[in-house]
């Protein structure tokens, strides 16, 4: 409970100091374009696509893994700087 | 940032390839149906549907939830129930399967097994019971200008509501079952069986709050006191002082039953965008007459008390800290043999009976793992979901989401002018996709008939799993050259 808690606040502390950023619920429009509408209805051809070249899927999955690294890898980067691991 | 051009060219790729299959220029790559009836099953009768929470003794079932289906052809009610998981009053139901929900201007509302809240309704229709003789149970359905009649015609007063009713158009459902068994309490005494809105669902800004409280025959006799109040626990209160309703409790209901039965208290309000807890609670008396009075000590009997958490709208981000750290202090009671605060901290108490070093040390110091995923979910929603890197969140949640697409269809029509008028090609990618995973299952290992997907996915799955641990290996490893070389190459 107590590291619970102890998370809990640095995240509300850390989600009070970026809470001015704008929050993004969808990618954005651009010339009548919208890429987020796009995006899904691409990945929603790309799921069903997978369901029959289950090798694919696999892949992908093994490709998402990679980016969530990359996303973490790029979040510590903004926190740490010259100091994250991998710099 | 340069040597991650791989992820950046699929997901320009998909973009790219996303904007080609909605374009307008690309009309045939649509899905769009707008105007044109929905899709049914021509092997399924169509209904139009109702979906509601029962609350007929004679029908209602533990932990069920039924679906009503007033044919379209003729005013006649029939019940029907898909096999619901047990966890919460408001499950995700499995057994039966909405094949096409069509509710009109949109398609394909829900599929499969999706939890049918937070879908909205072409209509709500209240439930009634009948009071006085003269009406009839069933629903009610009601104009705009609030004038309504029964399902069966009769004028729609002399019954009270119990509850609402979902409509769609033109849906149905397979592999319905009827249900047995009344929803009942854990045990003989009172009890607060059913809260709406459900705990964890989002509705819009008119909202039905409501609980049902059950006094059993065992407390008649004594006062059972029943209390329902609303709370708005989001950040536009606590720190803006808000757009919501003000801080603090606001009692929707307290009344005193001396009857037995079940009592649905409950009213529709309109609130503001944010997060909010409704609370339920029962207390029995079981003091002489005279004694237990609003304001007095309520001792003995029971005390009983729920809650139920829901967004309106769109939720806060201090408003979802405050109900994920409300639910992981209710998981943590809910997960211990304790059935109060007090009871809980009796187990890190020297002098208290209870008192246990682990239990204590456990319930201190052991975060479990739905406390760290609410905790990752609220760095999600608070930080990796503000700009900009929450565009790159944002693709990722879009990229993991496991949402299937029907593939567009093609229709290639000859020239009218040409030897061929009239006639046409027709391409359809999801037959043939369809074709081809049947000729891939079909093909079969003669000895242990296994598929070519059951010997080869374990395998695929290794040589991948090998390939993402290597590839991360060698970005932390690879990422920066030794200094000691740069060094020697300084010298030569």
């Amino acid at each position: 409970m107590i590291l619970t808690l102890l998370l809990n606040f640095l995240v509300l502390i850390v989600g009070v100091v970026f809470s001015w950023l704008p929050k993004v619920t969808a990618l954005p429009t651009i010339n009548g374009y919208d890429i987020d509408a796009a995006l899904v209805t691409g990945m929603g051809y790309v799921q069903t696509f997978f369901t029959t070249f289950w090798p694919l899927q696999i892949m992908f999955n093994g490709f998402l893994v990679l980016m969530a690294y990359y996303i973490v890898k790029m979040t510590l980067r903004f926190f740490l700087g010259h100091r994250s691991p991998g710099h | 940032m340069l040597k991650n051009y791989r992820l950046y060219s699929l997901i320009a790729l998909l973009l790219i390839g996303g904007l080609a299959l909605v374009s307008p220029t690309r009309a045939f790559a649509s899905t769009d149906l707008g105007g044109k009836p929905p899709t049914t099953d021509p092997n399924q009768p169509t209904f139009d549907a109702y979906i509601f929470s029962d609350d007929d003794p004679a029908h209602a079932a533990t932990q069920r939830f039924w679906y009503t289906f007033k044919a379209s052809t003729a005013q006649t009610i029939a019940d029907f129930s898909c096999d619901m998981s047990t966890a919460g009053s408001f499950p995700t139901y499995t057994g039966c399967t909405w094949v096409s929900i069509a509710s009109q201007g949109t398609i394909g509302r829900m599929t499969d097994t999706t939890n049918i809240q937070g879908h909205g309704a072409d209509k709500v229709y209240p439930v009634v019971r009948d009071t006085d003789g003269a009406s009839v149970d069933g629903y009610r359905d009601c104009d705009t200008s609030g004038v309504c009649v029964n399902h069966d015609g009769s004028p729609g007063t002399g019954a009270y509501v119990i509850g609402y009713l979902y409509g769609f158009q033109a849906g149905y459902m397979s592999g319905a079952t009827i249900p047995t068994g009344p929803r009942v309490c854990p045990t003989p005494r009172s009890c607060i069986l059913d809260m709406t809105p459900e705990n964890g669902t989002t509705t819009s800004n008119t909202v039905y709050l409501a609980a049902k409280f059950h006094v059993s025959p065992d407390d008649v006799g004594s006062v059972v006191k029943m209390n329902l109040s609303l709370r708005n626990i989001d950040q536009n209160v606590l720190l803006l002082g808000g757009s919501g309703i003000a801080p603090g409790d606001i009692q929707i209901y307290f009344g005193l039953a001396t009857t037995t039965g079940d009592f649905w208290i409950g009213t529709t309000t309109v609130l503001g965008d944010g997060n909010y807890r409704l609370e339920a609670d029962m207390t029995t008396c079981v003091s002489a007459a005279g004694i237990c009075t609003v304001g007095t000590s309520w001792i003995g009997g029971i005390s009983e008390t729920k809650s139920t958490q829901f967004i309106v709208n769109q939720e806060t981000f201090i408003g979802h800290i405050s109900q994920q750290s409300f639910k992981q202090l209710n998981d943590i009671f809910a997960s211990t043999t304790a059935t109060s605060t007090a009871a809980l901290s009796g187990s890190c108490n020297p002098l208290s009976g209870m008192f246990s070093m682990t239990n204590c040390g456990a319930f201190l110091f052991i975060p479990d793992a739905g406390a760290l995923k609410d905790v990752m979910t609220s760095f999600r929603d608070g930080f990796l979901s503000r700009m900009p890197w929450g565009y790159f969140t944002r693709i990722y949640a879009i990229m993991t989401a496991s949402t299937t697409q029907a593939l567009p269809t093609m229709t290639y029509e000859f020239d009218p002018a040409g030897p061929y008028a009239g006639q046409s090609i027709h391409f359809d990618f999801g037959d043939m996709m369809t074709g081809g995973a049947a000729a891939l299952a079909a093909v079969q290992d003669p000895v242990n008939h296994r598929t070519i997907r059951d010997v080869l996915e374990p395998i695929v799955k290794l040589l991948v799993a090998l390939a993402v641990v290597f590839g991360i290996i060698h970005d932390l490893t690879g990422s920066h050259s030794h200094v000691g070389e740069n060094e020697n190459r300084k010298n030569r």
